[in-house]
């Protein structure tokens, strides 16, 4: 885990793959934030009732025993400011379930890039992405218009 | 082509580490690194596995529902 420097916050990622999380650290360490990691969701709500402050919650969707939208709605119930990026390689799946992600929460395709991932938690975090200001991939676009309201360049 | 489902995320998902990693080696490596092209074979190779599988997600980050964040284009 990064530790005394500068943070961006901590992030608690929570899949039951090692290695999504894993990359998952890698690339959030590189992008100064702080890690915790969570291998199922039952770790996931203990870690959250325990002392550790989390500032935002990466899930993996598609985990054994408890989904990834059953631990962040429990989460949700302890911590109703805790900020939700649902990981997935099914997304069809949670907007069949939910047509509309609740404010908060965003979702971004798996297999994600390093750019992508790290696009996802600033968005989230601030409501837009830090420099440098590039014009966004082409899958960002529409979401790019939406938060800014402007076209991307 | 017709595979289990859970057979399908988990190779979505080691497929998923294999691009990762590989993309993070990719942007450390000096560009006359004499691995780059090894590396940029395994990561090609990944890509075009996961073209193979059915229903490929889309390499995007999206809401569905529009957010009306006071938002800038940087800062």
């Amino acid at each position: 885990m990064a530790s005394n420097r500068t943070s961006r916050g901590t992030v608690l990622v929570v899949d039951d793959e090692q290695g999504v999380r894993a990359l998952a650290r890698r690339i959030l360490e590189g992008g100064g934030y702080q890690v915790i990691e969570a291998g199922h969701g039952g770790e996931a709500v203990e870690i959250i009732t325990g002392s550790a402050h989390i500032d935002f919650l990466i899930a993996d969707l598609d985990m054994p025993v408890m989904r990834g939208e059953e631990m962040a709605v429990k989460i949700r119930t302890l911590r109703p400011d805790m900020r939700v990026l649902y990981v997935t390689a099914h997304s069809e799946q949670l907007f069949k379930e939910r047509p509309e992600l609740l404010d908060g929460e965003a979702f971004l395709d798996k297999p994600f890039t390093v750019r992508g991932l790290l696009e996802a938690v600033s968005l989230l975090k601030t409501g837009f992405i830090k420099a440098p200001p590039a014009p966004p991939p082409a899958g960002f676009a529409r979401l790019w218009r939406t938060l800014t309201g402007a076209k991307p360049r | 082509m017709n595979i289990d489902p859970v057979k399908v995320h988990h190779l979505k998902n080691q497929l998923a580490i294999i691009l990762g990693f590989s993309e993070l080696l990719l942007e450390e490596l000096a560009a006359d690194d004499a691995h780059r092209p090894d590396v940029l074979q395994i990561h090609q190779a990944a890509k075009s596995a996961l073209a193979e599988l059915p229903a490929l997600p889309a390499h995007e980050f999206s809401s569905p529902r529009p957010r009306s964040a006071e938002a800038t284009d940087g800062q």
